[in-house]
């Protein structure tokens, strides 16, 4: 006989008690759940806050045939959607060590206000700024990012002297000892990396596209205005850690600005800045479209130093991804080596670009690759074995 | 073995509501224990999440004086320091036109913030109305605003309102919406500044740092007139200044534990006492005393299981109603505090198991052993009025002295943490009822001597029937006689602390009529309105007090900044006094008053020199005497204006004293204050009795979970001293039945219960009177002054003495009331027949 029979015989309802028993277990089990704290999640502001929403209506478009001018369009255009000083360079240090850099300053405007403030932070803008540091012997990648807003003088630019700053990062123009080019310093850091840097250009800048309107898909009505100083002789000192680096190379900077960046369809874009040899260097990008790939729009610009440029539209180029890249900490896959061809008349090439470390991905609010770059190759019946700066955007 | 337990459940079952009673006794006891707990955690990790919405992943905070700092530091702070992670904060207090309450508006620049506390996350910011018509955009955290059709709210800082867009916040829809405490509004810091006249400033920098040199850069970097404050230091420091509150509660809780166990201790007995014969036949055919102990043990721990498992549901449902007095409580005393959901977490629940099983166990373990040990043959034949302490009773008086002398000990031990000193007086407590059996069977030996003369029959019987009876239940009584002891001590100790506050208003409010901005923390008061409160006829003098916080490691200072004449100051009740000329030296020699708990819990003293964080940096200031005040648990540093404006460049005025002529009225100087042009709106103007008022509303309303709990330990005590005297009775069924055959009435019968339980009751209550007065000393001379810092006097009001009188008297006559009842229904055969 068991215990419960015995509850039983007493006329005690056992049943009872363990309905009792388990719903009282029930019931703590099911306020627990109830009441658990949840975590707040963290999110990330993404880029698109910044871009989205905000009607292209507000803002200038970029359209052919307007005439860019020195030194006023080294300054900011605050009548389009968004702009970028955009600085990649190769450097090596005195013992030998191969380095590459990133600086890049963007601005992007928020629509006007007809509401006058009393305050300082009132602005029309907001600033954000991208730095790396490739570390080739050491195979490492650093980066960081920083943001403000085009107030209390934290953010802006100078025309004449040229200058463009986010906080303490900044791209000042230098004397120049010659006409018709462009010395500047570059300063930057943040924790374990920084950077100082002369850059030196001894030729006036080169437009890019239709006489610095650059379309981005193929009736142009995605475009922007963009020139670029190809070849910047740069010297100065890399600080990463406690270690400083004495060095020099040579560095490429790219002005852009419009009101739209890509056409409904657009998914990203693949961008080559490639010094070949000391004469020459090739501008390369495309905007893909993932949904049509047929309407993936190329150009190329070949830069030659004696003056002889070539462009180069989308059906003269072959792009061709040969080696990918996934990112272990976002697990995003990036195309990092690249066959590109041409069978242009009198400008023909046949290269092939690949990273020189595999992983320069900018995990940032707004996430892509950017990284130094070996090319080699046939330009114009010649060997070439040069480096250059590759971005890659929208890949998952 | 199997026969044993059946036997003996068997017989317990024969009195099921006795059972019942037993776990009811452990299910009250873990029930209050796990509600003041839940209530406690659950304010804490409201207190905790606030925290983290406001601060996001912070780490230090920029402060200024009491005005903030120049937006300047910003930029010395992201350009110069190069600092990544830093974001600037425009903050204040505003209202909501058609809601009730105060929000925190913070301006902030979305893009520093997102990486520092996150409060702009997934927030769009950019308005468009289509209509190039520009809107102020604001967005409400974590609570419910009533938008107007257009979406707009008009928001109220001081004397300014602005109409601005209530934008959708996307963030966090999951979580509660919070009806109290902190609620939040979001805009951006461009709007927040102009709106809340604070261009060129901030209200604070948020930092994160990453690195102890990086913390010593930007210390070393910055101004004297800012500092770096460490926010887990900060919010550690607030979260201290609860800890006295939230132990003493879980005391309280405790206390109804502790009489928990003597019910358990006595209903445990009682079962046993009631089997005690079948367990002597058991111990006769073989049965071990460790197989009987392990037996009765398990039994023990089972009701308490039970027990347990009742106490957590009850406890949640107590923790429900509990919590929000607790918030209430915070909210008036410390800072706001949303009130916050009941956090039930399997913590509390071991942790209520634990107690509540130790609890049975430790009370049930002495009556186990006893009989366990006792001669089976004394057990089958033993005399009924069995010694539920068995040979434990000797050593009781001796136990009792030693612990009221080690209570007494710990109590005045200086220097000791508050829980000590609870310990002690839990010591003092449990000695009280040690001794409680002892006292009652003197007074019964006495009872027994006195001749009752005449028709005294029915009384001599109650006074040996209690006597008869007092060894089985004196712990019953014990445990109404702590109970009621509590509620007087407590009683007495809030009489005694409401008092003096009464004494201290008296004293200190020595104005007619006090004037105070809308906003405590950010409204003030004009110049201009200032000095017309002067040209007013029939006010003799202005006086003008401002509060200011100034945030520190320690947690927030506060600054009672006045500028008074001497009757005003002689407001100010000196508790110890260093210079000679108090009034001279304060409002000239810049020397501070302190207030008596900021002496006490920075252990300070007149003559010695108290650091302040200025505008000019760290500053010495000379104590020159320490004042009484209870409108301040934390401390007040008091400083006259002129010192204060030496070191602070802080107009900010929110409130005004008025002395007003003999001759005139008060209320229509109050009336001229409220028409008066320069006023600005949302004025609170009270009289000095209004004033008076409401400070005691506001005392009465945090002393209110007091009362509660206060009420729950005495509701823990009547189900024993209920459960036990009824257990009692019944027992004697078949003695009533006896008696009713020989020819005693209903009426003289239960006239008879009911004699005998109040007696008991009075018994009870007359215990509880000198341990009542010992408890109401321990918290006012220890508990209180080391909790809080509050001296006060001493008052013992007979009113209350009578009042728990009368509650031990009528909880036990409730007791004898069903026994009662019962004799009209007794069956006499059956009656006799019974057992």
């Amino acid at each position: 006989m068991s215990d419960w029979a015995a509850f039983q015989r007493r006329k005690i309802p056992v049943h009872w008690l363990w309905i009792g028993c388990v719903s009282l277990v029930l019931l703590v089990g099911i306020l627990y759940s109830l009441l658990k704290p949840s975590e707040r999640k963290e999110s990330v502001q993404s880029l698109s806050s910044f871009l989205s929403d905000i009607p292209s209506d507000y803002f200038a478009k970029a359209v052919k045939g307007k005439q860019i001018s020195f030194p006023t369009d080294h300054g900011a255009h605050p009548d389009f959607r968004q702009e970028w000083w955009y600085y990649t360079g190769n450097l090596v240090s005195d013992s030998g060590d191969l380095f590459g850099y990133q600086l890049t300053i963007f601005r992007f405007a928020l629509p006007p206000q007809n509401v006058s403030l009393d305050s300082k932070w009132q602005t029309s803008s907001t600033w954000m700024a991208h730095f790396a540091i490739t570390d080739v012997t050491a195979n490492q990648f650093y980066f960081t990012d920083d943001f403000s807003r085009g107030a209390l003088g934290l953010a802006g630019t100078k025309t004449d002297p040229f200058s463009v700053w986010l906080n303490r990062w900044s791209v000042k123009e230098l004397e120049s000892t010659c006409s018709n080019c462009l010395a500047m310093q570059l300063k930057a850091g943040m924790g374990d990396i920084e950077i100082d840097l002369q850059l030196k250009s001894s030729s006036p800048p080169v437009l890019q596209g239709d006489n610095g309107f650059s379309k981005k898909n193929a009736d142009g009505t995605v475009a922007s205005y963009y020139y670029s100083y190809p070849s910047l002789g740069s010297s100065g000192t890399i600080r990463i850690g406690e270690t400083v680096h004495s060095v020099t190379g040579s560095s490429w900077m790219d002005r852009e600005w419009s009101s739209a960046v890509l056409a409904k369809g657009q998914s990203g874009w693949d961008w080559f800045a490639l010094h070949l040899d000391a004469h020459t260097q090739l501008m390369l990008f495309q905007v893909r479209d993932s949904q049509n790939p047929a309407n993936t729009y190329r150009t190329a610009h070949l830069i030659r130093n004696d003056g002889d440029n070539v462009i180069f539209e989308s059906e003269s180029i072959s792009m061709t991804e040969i080696d990918w890249w996934k990112s272990p900490t976002t697990g995003s896959n990036y195309p990092v080596a690249w066959q590109f061809s041409s069978e242009k008349k009198d400008a023909s090439f046949s290269i092939t670009v690949r990273p020189q470390i595999q992983n320069q991905e900018l995990d940032l609010a707004f996430r892509y690759y950017e990284g130094a770059v070996f090319v080699e190759g046939e330009v114009i019946d010649k060997e070439i074995k040069g480096k250059g700066y590759m971005e890659l955007t929208g890949y998952e | 073995m199997k026969l044993l337990w059946i036997a003996l459940i068997r017989e317990a079952l024969k009195r099921p509501w006795q059972l019942v009673l037993t776990i009811l006794s452990v299910a009250s006891g873990v029930a209050v224990v796990v509600g003041v707990d839940i209530a406690n955690t659950s304010a804490l990790s409201e207190f905790e999440r606030a925290n983290k919405t406001v601060d996001g992943v912070a780490t230090h905070r920029i402060v200024g004086g009491t005005n903030g700092l120049d937006e300047s530091i910003f930029r010395l702070v992201k350009v110069d320091l190069a600092l990544r992670n830093a974001a600037p904060v425009v903050e204040s207090s505003v209202t909501i036109e058609g809601e009730s309450g105060s929000y925190r508006l913070f301006g902030i620049d979305p893009i520093s913030d997102f990486r520092v506390r996150g409060l702009s996350n997934g927030l769009q910011f950019e308005s468009d109305s289509g209509d190039g018509q520009q809107d102020w955009p604001l967005f409400a955290i974590e609570t419910e605003v009533q938008a107007d059709s257009n979406g707009h709210v008009v928001v109220n800082a001081g004397s300014k309102f602005q109409t601005f867009k209530l934008m959708p916040s996307s963030a966090d829809q999951s979580s509660a919406q919070k009806e109290s405490g902190e609620r939040i509004l979001v805009t951006d810091i461009s709007w927040a500044q102009s709106f809340l006249d604070m261009s060129g400033r901030l209200s604070q920098i948020e930092l994160k740092l990453e690195s102890a040199e990086q913390i010593d850069q930007v210390k070393a970097a910055l101004p004297a007139s800012v500092r770096l404050v460490d926010i887990e230091l900060y919010n550690g420091a607030k979260r201290d200044m609860t800890r006295a509150f939230r132990v003493n509660l879980s005391a309280l809780g405790l206390l109804a534990l502790v009489i928990a166990m003597f019910l358990i201790y006595s209903s445990v007995s009682f079962q046993i006492v009631r089997r005690r014969r079948l367990i002597g036949l058991f111990r006769l055919g073989g049965v071990s005393s460790v197989q009987l102990a392990t037996v009765l043990i398990v039994e023990s721990i089972a009701f308490a299981f039970l027990g347990v498992l009742v106490g957590l549901v009850l406890g949640y449902f107590l923790a429900v109603l509990l919590s929000a007095l607790v918030t209430g409580t915070i909210n008036a005393l410390y800072f706001s505090l949303a009130s916050s959901s009941v956090l039930f977490t399997p913590f509390v629940a071991i942790k209520a198991g634990l107690l509540g099983v130790g609890a049975t166990l430790l009370s049930s373990i002495v009556p186990i052993l006893a009989v366990s040990r006792t001669q089976p043959v004394r057990l089958i034949h033993g005399d009924r009025s069995n010694q539920p302490l068995g040979r434990l009773s000797r050593w009781l008086f001796p136990i009792a002295v030693v612990s009221f002398l080690f209570g007494g000990m710990l109590l005045l031990l200086p220097g000791m943490p508050l829980y000590i000193a609870f310990a002690g007086l839990f010591f003092l407590i449990c000695a009280m009822a040690l001794l409680t059996p002892v006292v009652i069977e003197r007074i019964c030996l006495l009872g027994r001597k006195v001749e009752i003369p005449g028709k005294g029959l029915l009384a001599k019987m109650v006074v040996l029937n209690v006597a008869a009876h007092q060894k089985r239940t004196s712990v019953a009584v014990a445990a109404l006689s702590v109970a009621v002891s509590a509620t007087l001590g407590v009683a007495l100790m809030i009489d005694s602390f409401r008092f003096s506050v009464e004494q201290w208003l008296e004293g200190y409010l020595r104005s007619d009529v006090y004037i105070s901005a809308a906003s405590s923390v950010d409204g003030s008061l004009s110049n201009t309105f200032l000095a017309d409160l002067s040209l007013i006829s029939g006010v003799k003098s202005v006086a003008t007090a401002t509060r200011h916080s100034i945030v520190t490691n320690q947690g927030p200072l506060t600054l009672f900044v006045l500028d008074t004449d001497v009757s005003g100051f002689s407001g100010f009740q000196i508790v110890e006094q260093h210079v000679e000329d108090l009034w001279r030296s304060f409002q000239e020699d810049e020397t501070v008053l302190i207030s008596e708990p900021y002496s006490r819990h920075n252990q300070l003293q007149a003559g010695e020199s108290v650091m302040i964080p200025t505008e000019k940096g760290s500053q010495e200031f000379l104590i020159a005497g320490v004042y009484r005040d209870y409108s301040s648990d934390r401390g007040l540093i008091a400083m006259s204006r002129a010192t204060y404006q030496r070191y602070f460049n802080d107009q900010k005025i929110v409130s005004a004293a008025l002395v007003v002529d003999k001759n005139t009225q008060v209320e229509e100087v109050i009336n001229t204050v409220q028409t008066a042009d320069s006023a600005p709106s949302g004025l609170f103007i009270r009289s000095n009795q209004s004033l008076k008022e409401q400070t005691l509303t506001v005392f009465d309303q945090t002393f209110r979970i007091t009362e509660v709990l206060r009420w729950l330990a005495i509701f823990v005590s009547v189900v024993g001293i209920v459960s036990a005297l009824m257990a009692l009775q019944l027992e004697r069924m078949r003695e009533y039945a006896a008696m009713k055959a020989v020819g005693f009435s209903h009426w003289q019968l239960g006239g008879q219960i009911l004699f005998e339980t109040g007696v008991t009751g009075l018994i009870a209550g007359i215990m509880a009177v000198p341990i009542g007065l010992v408890l109401a000393l321990s918290l006012i001379k220890v508990i209180n002054l080391r909790s809080y810092g509050w001296s006060m006097q001493t008052i013992f009001d007979p009113q209350l003495i009578v009042q728990s009188l009368v509650l031990a008297v009528t909880a036990a006559l409730i007791a004898g009331l069903y026994p009662a009842w019962q004799l009209w229904r007794i069956n006499l055969s059956a009656g006799l027949r019974s057992e």
